[in-house]
């Protein structure tokens, strides 16, 4: 005996009213709404409602996506998207794009890192349609060259965040042009442009004040003219990545002591040029500095530490690999620090041949601390970290001791007898 | 209190404490892998690995490298759980690097996260470091993810030369844009097979690298032949690591065709020449100091077929090879190799002397001198054998002490006896059979 259905009894969209509806699957992913547009035919309103198209995030799907698929959903979104990333979706072109930025005009947030095969002419046509641009990702875009900065700087005068990464063919006056459109930039990303940006930088302390994240990461031609110009003009900056430029020296950091004291983060992997008096300005200064990366800074010594420990309250990650002259007296005093106890989650200190168990010892009072870091420290012992991991339960310590409990079988944990028992 | 205890109380910190530890070995393996790569960056002519059997007491890296001897080791305690956590890993971005057919690619995590946690259910640990790993490799996009995954395949294909997994990602997405690349390429397999030489999926992965190098056209036409021959003296290699390699042997023949079959214009007919008179002379020595590696003397056997087709004078060599032969089995008494290389050799010769005949046979009747010439050839090797067969029963009968001549002439006997049933030759009455 069968029980027939009644049409009205189970339809969602009889239940329930549009507004709640269309909340309900904003909450759903691309493959998820595509699934539901082939339900039936009030289902394939609903989820493909523009509403519901305002982020989308592409990434997952790479390759396969190629130009006629973002074409589509531009054109199915229209005004509602804003937030779009193509992010290593290597097949879309400039065709694509073009298409896009026309249906799109309110797109605000653009990622389009590892899109290799985009060229000058999508920047041009983003220019011309999104004048609502706010963010924009361009990282290893090969292709693009400075023509598409001065698109952008004359067509997208809200641009807050910009990453040109990677991109050879940009060269300083691109990026001066680009300070000069875009006076409201925040995010400056400009990682792996080797022989670039000196001036770059000048440009950007004379027009952009706003800035507030700057990366250089690898701009091995900056010098201490540059870094002192930004200083100077922007003094918002929170976040300052200048690893990768050897040329720098104290100046810089005197500089930043001065002028940039709401440094949070400092990465200056790698500037070998920097001493204990540099840091001791930048300490005494910048109290609310959090995150410090100074791997490869081999001239600091355990006075810097002091400073540090003296200066910074609020330091929670600290990376100090391959500074050679760091002993356990540095990180006695750092162990003493204000921020020791509640702050410090990080502490690197791989490649420092000087450090023995009496700095662990030192740091069993540092109850946030979630990683150390002591790879090649030849004098400690397992036994010092053992200790340490008795008074800090929730601790992982990495170095090259093979780990205590000895790996599970690959094949699975199936009880094995020997031949003698199998047979009694 | 104390974290490490053994009581009921505890057992949920031991498991607590044994998935931390669990995350602390992914770092670590992370960690080597790096410096295993820094290793294969810094240093292009690695030319030699092993893995070091050693416990782990100092905190120093298990990667030993010797810039100034191109020497690379690793030691043996940490082996087991790099191999286990970068195949965890290799295993994921194989999955993910199948193009999914009709499910999406979030369909194809959950399957196999699922799947991960059903192998090892029960096992809290393992399900959430399936998950760690998920998460931490599905932000990479897929050009890094390549290049991860041939990270990945070639720390495991040092360590364990017979994945086959590892080697054909490797032939999916190496893609060798320059000769140097190709031979970068070709250095880390010799590198592998330093260790191991008898790994056929090496072998096989070496051909796949010549042939894709002269797809692509990556070698110069003038530079072929050299380009193969050098191939052929890296295989000296691994032909000296371990007796009798039979993948090296027939990897080397493979080569020698490769070479034989182009035609005027890229290889000239001096050129192979040369090349097969100097691998005729080489062989020679091998043999003369390997006397039972069957293997080299079945690419002599080889070789020899391929010079009689080449136009050489046939008669003179296969003659001169029976009498060296001859000289051995007397010189090294019991070996059988060189026993069945004599027989291979007498099957040449006839089939030789046959195809001469036919040949000769449809242009023009033979005159009766030629055909009495090759009857007399026939005749002239049953008269050696002969010949031999005595000198090594009279032999025996003399000295029926020794073990290696009572085995030769065991050998000798089924030799007559092969003669009899291939060759229809009746040498019974120089020897006294003993059935």
């Amino acid at each position: 005996k069968t029980r027939v259905c009644m049409e009205e009894e189970g339809l969602i969209n009889q239940k329930l009213p549009k507004e709640l509806l269309l909340r309900i699957f904003s909450y759903l992913d691309v493959p998820a709404l595509c699934r539901c547009a082939q339900v039936s035919k009030p289902w394939n309103l609903l989820a493909l409602d523009g509403s519901n198209w305002q982020k989308i995030d592409l990434f997952n799907f790479q390759t396969d996506i190629e130009g006629a698929v973002v074409e589509n959903i531009a054109r199915r979104s229209g005004g509602f998207l804003k937030k779009l990333s193509l992010r290593g979706c290597q097949s879309v072109g400039d065709n694509a794009m073009k298409t896009f930025s026309e249906q799109c005009p309110n797109i605000e947030v653009l990622n389009l890192e590892e899109c290799k095969q985009i060229t000058d002419a999508t920047c041009i046509s983003l220019s011309r349609n999104g004048r609502k641009l706010q963010r924009l990702d361009l990282a290893s875009c090969s292709n693009i060259t400075d023509e598409s900065l001065k698109a952008l700087s004359e067509g997208c005068p809200n641009l807050t965040h910009i990453n040109i990464s990677w991109c050879d063919n940009i060269s300083e006056k691109g990026v001066g042009l680009l300070a000069r459109g875009c006076p409201k930039l925040r995010h400056f990303i400009a990682k792996g442009r080797m022989f670039v940006d000196n001036e770059s930088a000048i440009h950007l302390a004379t027009q952009c004040p706003l800035l507030e994240v700057v990366n250089f990461n690898y701009a091995a031609a900056l010098t201490d003219e540059a870094i002192q110009r930004l200083a100077q003009n922007c003094l918002n900056i929170h976040y300052l990545c200048i690893s990768g430029c050897p040329n720098l020296t104290d100046a810089t950091l005197l500089a930043l002591a001065q002028y940039c004291h709401k440094l949070t983060t400092f990465e200056a992997a790698g500037c070998s040029q920097f001493t204990d008096n540099g840091f001791q300005a930048l300490a005494r200064n910048c109290h609310y500095l959090e995150k410090m990366d100074l791997e490869d800074c081999v001239l600091i010594t355990d006075n810097t530490l002091t400073y540090l420990a003296a200066g910074c309250p609020r330091l929670e990650q600290l990376t100090l690999s391959h500074c050679e002259l760091i002993t356990d007296d540095g990180i006695r005093q750092l162990g003493m620090a204000p921020c020791a106890a509640e702050h410090l989650t990080v502490l690197e200190l791989d490649n420092c041949p000087l450090i023995t168990d009496a700095s662990l010892e030192h740091l069993v009072s540092c109850h946030n601390l979630q990683r150390i870091e002591l790879y090649d420290c030849q004098l400690i012992t397992r036994a010092g970290i053992r200790r340490l991991r008795n008074h800090l339960p929730n601790i992982s310590v990495h170095a090259y001791f093979a780990p205590m409990t000895p790996p599970p079988p690959v094949g699975g944990s199936r009880q094995r007898y020997c031949r003698c028992c199998v047979i009694l | 209190m104390s974290p490490i205890g053994g009581d009921e109380r505890n057992g949920s910190n031991f498991r607590k404490k044994c998935v931390i530890i669990d995350e602390n070995v992914a770092e670590l393996c992370d960690k080597i892998l790096q410096n295993l790569s820094n290793t294969f960056d810094k240093d292009d002519l690695l030319d030699e690995f092993d893995i070091i059997p050693c416990e782990s007491k100092l905190n120093q890296s298990p990667v030993i490298h010797d810039l100034t001897s191109h020497k690379l080791a690793l030691e043996s305690w940490c082996v087991p759980y790099l191999y286990k956590h970068s195949y965890h890993q290799f295993l994921w971005i194989c999955r993910k690097s199948r193009k999914p057919s009709t499910s999406s690619s979030s369909n194809t995590t959950i399957q196999s996260s699922n799947s991960g946690s059903r192998r090892d259910s029960g096992n809290i640990a393992s399900s959430k470091r399936e998950k760690e790993l998920s998460r931490k490799l599905s932000c990479l996009s897929e050009s890094e993810r390549i290049s991860k995954g041939l990270l990945l395949s070639r720390a495991l294909i040092i360590i364990n030369p017979e994945l086959t997994l590892a080697w054909n990602y490797r032939r999916d997405y190496f893609h060798p844009t320059s000769l140097e690349a190709l031979e970068r390429e070709q250095r880390f397999v010799s590198l592998v097979m330093s260790r191991k030489p008898k790994c056929p999926e090496g072998f096989t992965y070496r051909k796949w690298l010549i042939k894709k190098a002269l797809q692509k056209c990556l070698v110069e036409p003038s530079r072929i032949q050299d380009f193969i021959s050098h191939e052929i003296d890296m295989i000296e290699q691994p032909i000296r690591s371990y007796s009798t390699n039979y993948h090296a042997w027939s990897y080397r023949f493979w080569l020698l065709e490769l070479v034989l079959t182009y035609d005027k214009t890229v290889v000239s007919k001096d050129q192979k020449e040369r090349m097969l008179d100097r691998e005729l002379q080489k062989s020679n020595t091998w043999i003369k100091s390997n006397v039972s590696d069957y293997s080299g003397c079945h690419y002599r056997q080889k070789l020899l077929e391929c010079m009689l087709n080449f136009g050489t004078d046939g008669t003179l060599l296969l003659l001169k090879e029976l009498d060296e032969n001859e000289k051995r089995i007397f010189i090294f008494e019991g070996h059988e190799s060189l026993w069945h290389h004599r027989r291979a050799i007498i099957l040449l010769s006839m089939n030789h002397f046959k195809k001469f005949k036919d040949n000769n046979s449809s242009k023009a009747p033979p005159s009766s001198e030629e055909y009495d010439g090759l009857e007399a050839l026939e005749k002239t090797l049953q008269d050696k054998e002969s010949d031999l067969v005595q000198q090594i029963e009279s032999k025996n009968y003399n000295d029926t002490e020794n073990e290696c001549s009572q085995l030769n002439s065991t050998l000798c006997q089924a030799h007559v006896k092969w003669m009899g049933r291939r060759l229809k030759w009746d040498l019974t009455k120089s020897v006294h059979l003993e059935v």
